[in-house]
């Protein structure tokens, strides 16, 4: 059936139409204007209208690229329904690294907006105005932090069923549960009933073409089951399920050697890696692990302080089974993930 | 960078612009008024006044459509427009003077020099201040008045050539007066609507004009759209330019009715230019009003060369002219297809092969005819032979049309469209 028009403020965006859009954001005190690039892709025929944001704190660019080349993937003709992709969401935080917003707190926790509110509650207002009201779907697109690697992985609301299909059609090796509570963006999705997937992969103000393969492969498997693209979904991986995650802090500040890496099982009390005394003069200390899981996310930083996250683990009911998964996964990748 | 809005200063600078193409459009035109005088005057033959009337203005103009476009792109609006209706004027002056072939043909040069900026000046006074949504509007509305102006200035001016005795040297002296006046006009009032952010006017930094240009013209798409303009333009041109009144007396139709259905041509194109626009603008679609003019274009065409219904070829004709119009959309798309400080180039490109295809396929035609006819006068079949050559063109707009000019959905499509959060949707539908 043939799509309809949309409007988002004055534009009026057509069937088969791509068009790129530049929404003003808040004014600064200097006379620069900043916009947000929204790209929309209004397919020729009706279906599902699918948001696709990253670079919510500026320095999210696997998100970033894999917005872009999902964007350059796509033909408006054999799309059924409408992309709206948003590759930078916080453009201040991207142009004023490492700051975040003028107003110093997370785009995320600005959802759902004020019109009259702060510098990140303006934008988040028009967001959810014009952007996140018309989708069906939503994909956030997120990264590690500076130095932290993460293993590729979706996390979505384990209560909604609809969003767990998703996440697997994301064909990624581990989908774990969102957290909700401290991310007011996906606490507005899920009032708006929209079903939302983040995706994150590799770590911040990095390329990981591996990540970001995954990533835009993923994003395509998920429109295909929800019949946005015509060829059938790819059900290659069985992903594994994971509640919880935790990250291990460091004890002590120094030179951090791991010994395990990404996709690998550690045992409660297994060392799991060293950090030494920059200049050789303390004892090295064994970092244990206190806890069993599967490590999902490494600080590749080599000098770290006492209280830095440095592992990411995530535990599972079937560890053999998880490892197994994970293992069987990376084989099919073209680098390696775990090493 | 945001879009314009509809200001008095924007429709004044617009209005000048339209008198300096009205202006320019009756220059190239009125000579062939005069006739019979300049030719006494000055001693001239055939061959030699056609030299002066149309050919030399014409190549010169023809040839500066792309350095127009490049000179407003680097001096601007004001200072561009002024120049070229001070030569305008002077070479009225110098041509109202001339007593001798060289400087009447020197002056019509420069004539065509001058001129050659009047409609890239109109389309960028139309994209420098009339909002974005109307632009194919307003584009349609200048080759009206383009259109309109000469046809109803004509008319006078035969009168006064014939019956009132006034002297061609005099027209030409009132012509450079004119000249002067909108100069002066164009000095107080034509600006460049600067783009501002708040109370700021954002400058333009220096940008290295000739890699973009090359950068521009490596587009297919700039090129297509302008083969599309020449060539949904080039019939209506042809034949009432050139064969379309002898091939119409073959057909048996008088020269009464022959002269109106090449004038009932022009009136479908005069109507045709806004129309198209404003459907256009309004569906915010460029590439079906092409399609549908292309379509028509080339029905027209094979109506004219094929039927004999005197009242089926009024109908035919009108359309042929209506079809025509399909070129202002051409202007349209190929400005979305080009970066705002270049626009100017682009509109230069398309009207530089709209004169270009006009100036070598018609000698072509001419010389195909003058091989056929082998001294004698063509008959009927031998112009339906050569006419084949109108039917491809036609044909070939369809199909530039139809599988190569993609749809711009009258937004730009190298540039981002800038959102207008006073008209936000969501507001609409909150208060509706």
């Amino acid at each position: 059936m043939k799509n309809n028009k949309i409007t988002i403020c004055d534009a009026t965006v057509h069937p088969g139409e791509i068009a790129n859009l530049a929404l003003p954001l808040p004014e600064l005190y200097s006379c620069a204007p900043l916009f947000m690039p929204i790209k929309v892709i209004h397919g020729e025929n009706k279906g599902p209208c699918l948001v696709v944001f990253s670079v919510l704190k500026g320095v999210e660019l696997n998100g970033l690229e894999i917005a872009n080349r999902i964007i350059e993937y796509l033909d408006p003709s054999r799309l059924s329904g409408t992309i709206i992709a948003i590759p930078v969401m916080n453009v201040y935080g991207l142009t004023h690294y490492p700051s975040n917003l003028p107003t110093g707190n997370d785009l995320a926790n600005c959802f759902p907006g004020e019109e009259n509110g702060t510098y990140g509650e303006r934008i988040a207002y028009l967001v959810t105005q014009e952007i996140l009201k018309k989708a069906d779907y939503c994909i956030e697109l997120e990264t590690g932090d500076i130095n932290h690697n993460i293993l590729p992985q979706v996390y979505c609301n384990f209560d909604n069923t609809k969003t767990k299909e998703l996440a697997k059609a994301f064909q990624s090796p581990v989908v774990t549960n969102v957290a909700l509570e401290e991310h007011k963006l996906r606490q507005t999705a899920e009032e708006l009933q929209i079903p939302l997937l983040v995706y994150q992969g590799g770590e911040a103000m990095r390329f990981d073409e591996n990540a970001i393969t995954l990533g835009v492969d993923g994003i395509k498997n998920v429109m295909r089951a929800i019949d946005m693209l015509r060829r059938e979904p790819i059900q290659e991986v069985k992903p594994i399920f994971s509640r919880e995650e935790e990250w291990i802090l460091a004890n002590k500040g120094g030179i951090l050697r791991p010994t395990v890496s990404l996709g690998q099982t550690i045992e409660e009390g297994e060392i799991i890696g060293t950090i030494s005394d920059p200049f050789g003069t303390d004892e090295t200390e064994y970092i244990q692990s206190p806890h069993k899981g599967i490590v999902v996310g490494v600080n590749t930083s080599p000098l770290i302080y006492e209280g830095l996250r440095i592992f990411k683990t995530a535990s599972f009911l079937d560890y053999d089974k998880a490892e197994a998964a994970i293992e069987e996964w990376d084989k099919k990748q073209s680098d390696s993930f775990i090493g | 960078m945001t879009n314009n809005q509809f200001t008095p200063k924007g429709f004044l600078v617009w209005l000048i612009c339209a008198f300096f193409f009205l202006y320019e459009f009756l220059l190239r035109t009125v000579v062939g008024s005069f006739q019979q005088q300049i030719m006494h005057d000055l001693n001239l033959s055939s061959f030699h006044f056609s030299l002066i009337s149309v050919a030399l203005f014409l190549i010169v103009y023809g040839l500066m459509q792309i350095p127009a476009g490049i000179l407003f792109n680097h001096f601007g609006l004001k200072k561009t427009l002024v120049v070229a209706s001070v030569l305008c004027s002077l070479s009225s002056v110098g041509f109202a003077s001339a007593t001798h072939y060289l400087v009447a043909a020197g002056c019509r040069m420069l004539m065509g020099f001058g001129a050659a900026f009047g409609f890239i000046g109109l389309l960028i006074s139309v994209y420098n201040w009339m909002p974005h949504r109307y632009v194919a509007i307003f584009i349609g509305l200048s080759q009206f008045i383009g259109t309109m102006g000469p046809m109803g200035a004509a008319g006078p001016l035969e009168v006064m050539s014939h019956s009132a005795g006034i002297s061609w040297r005099l027209i030409f002296y009132c012509l450079g007066g004119i000249g002067l006046i909108l100069s002066c006009l164009i000095m107080l009032f034509v600006d460049n609507n600067k783009q501002k952010a708040g109370k700021y006017i954002i400058l333009q930094r220096p940008e290295k004009t000739a890699v973009y240009i090359w950068k521009l013209f490596a587009r297919n798409q700039l090129w297509y759209i302008a083969l599309f303009s020449a060539t949904i333009y080039f019939t209506v041109e042809y034949l009432s330019e050139n064969e379309g009144r002898s091939f119409l007396l073959l057909k048996g139709i008088s020269p009464a009715s022959a002269s109106y259905m090449i004038t009932i041509a022009w009136l479908g194109y005069a109507i045709g230019n806004p129309l198209a626009g404003f459907f256009s603008d309004m569906y915010q679609r460029r590439k079906i009003v092409m399609n549908l003019a292309a379509s028509m274009g080339l029905v027209s065409v094979l109506m004219i060369l094929y039927m004999n219904n005197e009242t089926l070829l009024y109908i035919s004709f009108f359309l042929l002219g209506f079809s025509s119009s399909g070129q202002s959309i051409g202007f349209a798309t190929i400005a979305e297809q080009c970066k705002k400080p270049f626009i100017s180039v682009g509109l230069g490109l398309n009207n530089a092969l709209i004169t270009t295809l006009a100036a070598i396929n018609a000698p072509v035609i001419g010389l195909v005819l003058d091989t056929i006819k082998e001294g004698n006068t063509p008959s009927l079949s031998e112009y339906l032979t050569v006419f084949n050559i109108l039917i491809a063109v036609a044909a070939t707009s369809l199909l530039v049309s139809l599988f190569f000019i993609k749809e711009t959905f009258c937004k730009s499509a190298v540039e981002y469209t800038y959102l207008n959060l006073s008209k936000s949707s969501s507001k609409e539908v909150v208060s509706s």
